[in-house]
């Protein structure tokens, strides 16, 4: 996409310096004056608020925001500006729809709105899930290709490389890195969608250098997959994530750029999160050239990152519906859970990010994941990605306020143990691993979750 | 000003953030022949505590805690040459930092603003830090506790080597560490041998009181 690829790399290293508490630290008094100004108030009775008005004030302060205040680069010290028309510019030069993948598995990529009938694209994986390496992960991968309702394949975390910890800035890093991406490549190929677009952002991959050398068409991302660059929380960047930008977007790689405003953080409250959010999402789709945005809200009262808190769910809520009505760049929802695979919990959590996504006008993941590490490894498996892609469908068209009251009713199912969820299982325990198919165990509980969503109303097929 | 007025507005400066307020609020304490203990103990431990409550129930948020945490710095900073004794010491010295390849720092700073609001001396070294440079500096300052940080999973290694480091140098003794994050666990603790897990910002409080045995 055409972003404002030049001026951002002649803005990195100009201006004056300022250091980084003094940006850190001036967000909340600004922000906070801006929710006021625009009246942007949280509700937690709605999760997915019903409220087109505050969905535009909430854009209108995001931008305001992003030009006033910038992205600051930790290399320089210095903060990016744009000015609005240069980010209109960026925004009404964006064409959609867009098509992903190969052959007979391409996926279009159409605009929503807030209630929309267009069907959502579902970015199933699970990126920052432990998986063993190998043949595991493969099948991890292909538990993932081979759901249906999964239109492109997102990357999990390899544990270990050749039985290796995997460190920063290594050669086992970049060979991880290379062997992840092949590892993926294979495993559409035996899931027989070989042509299914990849959306990566390797876990092997903590330094730029190993994100550069899985571009390779004939093994690794091809032109027109995606790969991360991530911002930092708040409104910060770095030349680390800015060079991942740069190639893949030299390199016809499209770049999801990943946001996580964090409640409780910088930007204080729920209003707080949501203002930087959007003013996160315009800079950081500018910065990088972006093809969409990866809306990730974090709480700071909960440790793995899961965007299933209450006060999370508003955030991906208002910021999506406030890009949604205003503009046609599109925004996904990372769905990371707090629960893991073989729970109730997990179930739930997956039903409430597709709700969220779906009716406030985003796309769906990538996800389902949750940041794991050490010995918790491989608790992820297919059913909650069936969960996150037949939700999306089913919820297609539906209106905010009963995705609200859907919504609401799944909070009551896990908010009592979030943050502190039962114990889940391994793939490897859920599943036949050589035939990958579910235990009717788990089954059952996807069944029986999925019976009561329908009894309060939701239109599975 | 009476003595309760200045402790009062020690007590609000701390609450509000405000520099300025609380140096001025100290000055006016040693002016008026207020110890320094009794400054601490009336006016600016009652503030600080009741950030870290409203902090813990969601009615503060990080920024104000930090700005709380630096006026109370500042206003001891004041009180401090005229200290007796032991008075207003420090509960201990924690070196705190990301290591290597990771530069998430949110986590981190959570826990400097809460070690320092409950009276550690905190040093921050910052994030992406070689292994070498925490076990060098931890060293070099004599610090009790090493609190190591990282939010990805490559971040975990690192956190094994630095303990081998301190191990290898014979200093392993010295130091207690400590680990939190996004992939770290009791269990990860355990298996490479740190000292304590902390699950959330106000845990790792806990522990270093723990370690260092102070009564919370």
């Amino acid at each position: 996409m055409p972003g404002l690829h030049f001026e951002m790399m002649e803005r990195v290293d100009q201006g004056p310096r300022v250091r980084e508490k003094e940006f850190d630290t001036s967000i909340f008094p600004r922000v906070k004056e801006l929710a006021e100004k625009y009246d942007i108030k949280y509700d937690p009775a709605h999760p997915i608020p019903d409220d087109d008005a505050m969905a535009d004030r909430l854009f209108a302060a995001g931008m305001e925001y992003a030009v006033e205040k910038g992205l600051w680069v930790l290399d320089t010290q210095k903060v990016v500006h744009f000015t609005e028309a240069e980010i209109w510019r960026f925004l009404d030069n964006f064409h959609t729809p867009l098509t992903f993948g190969y052959g007979k598995d391409q996926v279009t990529l159409y605009p929503r709105k807030p209630e929309s009938d267009v069907r959502p694209l579902v970015i199933g994986g699970a990126a920052g899930s432990s998986m063993t390496e190998g043949e595991i992960y493969v099948k991890h991968m292909m538990n993932f290709a081979l759901e249906p309702t999964n239109d492109m394949i997102a990357n999990g975390n390899p544990a270990w490389i050749e039985g290796r910890e995997i460190r920063p800035f290594s050669p086992n890093e970049v060979h991880g890195a290379i062997q992840e991406v092949g590892w993926i490549r294979e495993a559409i190929r035996r899931s027989g969608r070989p042509g299914m677009p990849m959306f990566v952002a390797p876990g092997c991959a903590a330094s730029a250098p190993p994100a550069v050398a899985i571009i390779n068409e004939e093994r690794g991302l091809r032109k027109g997959d995606f790969m991360y660059a991530a911002l930092l929380t708040e409104l910060k960047s770095d030349y680390d994530r800015l060079i991942r930008a740069v190639t893949a977007v030299e390199n016809g790689v499209h770049v999801a750029t990943l946001l996580a405003p964090m409640i409780g953080g910088w930007a204080g409250p729920p209003e707080g999160a949501a203002i930087c959010g959007a003013a996160e999402t315009l800079l950081g789709a500018i910065c990088h050239s972006s093809t969409i945005v990866v809306n990730h809200p974090v709480h700071m009262n909960l440790k793995n990152g899961a965007t299933t808190h209450r006060q999370t769910l508003w955030v991906e809520s208002v910021i999506g519906q406030a890009f949604s009505r205003n503009c046609r760049f599109p925004i996904g929802q990372n769905v990371f859970l707090d629960a893991r695979a073989g729970t109730y919990e997990v179930l739930w959590e997956a039903a409430v990010n597709a709700i969220v996504a779906v009716s406030s006008g985003q796309h769906t993941g990538p996800g389902p994941s949750g940041i794991t590490g050490g010995d918790d490894v491989d608790m992820i498996s297919g059913i909650e990605m069936r969960m996150l892609g037949e939700t999306s469908r089913a919820v297609t068209g539906m209106s905010r306020k009963k995705a609200n009251e859907l919504a609401v009713k799944c909070l009551e199912k896990y908010e009592p143990t979030l943050g502190n969820p039962p114990k889940g299982k391994r793939l490897q325990d859920l599943y036949d691993i050589e035939k990958l198919k579910v235990k009717e165990e788990w089954l059952a509980k996807f069944k029986e979750v999925k019976a009561q969503l329908k009894d309060w109303g939701m239109p599975y097929r | 000003m009476n003595e309760k007025e200045i402790l009062q507005q020690l007590y609000e400066s701390v609450l509000q953030g405000d520099s300025a307020k609380a140096v001025e609020a100290a000055q006016q304490a040693l002016d008026a022949k207020i110890s320094p203990l009794k400054a601490i103990e009336g006016g600016m431990t009652p503030a600080i505590q009741e950030v870290g409550d409203r902090f813990g129930k969601g009615e503060m948020f990080l920024p104000e805690m930090v700005t709380s945490a630096d006026a109370m710095e500042a206003a001891l900073e004041i009180l401090e040459p005229f200290f007796e004794g032991d008075e207003g010491a420090k509960k201990g010295k924690v070196l705190i930092g990301t290591v290597k390849g990771d530069i998430h720092d949110i986590g981190k700073n959570i826990v400097i603003a809460l070690l320092k609001v409950n009276g550690f001396e905190v040093i921050d070294i910052g994030r992406d830090i070689a292994s070498t440079d925490f076990v060098d500096k931890a060293v070099d300052l004599g610090v009790e506790v090493i609190g190591l940080s990282g939010l990805l999973t490559t971040s975990l290694p690192m956190m094994r080597d630095i303990i081998q480091i301190l191990d290898d140098d014979g200093v392993r003794d010295q130091h207690k560490v400590i680990i939190g994050g996004g992939p770290t666990s009791q269990e990860y603790a355990d298996e490479i041998g740190a000292d304590g897990y902390g699950e959330t910002a106000y845990s790792a409080v806990q522990l270093c009181n723990q370690l260092l045995g102070i009564a919370s």
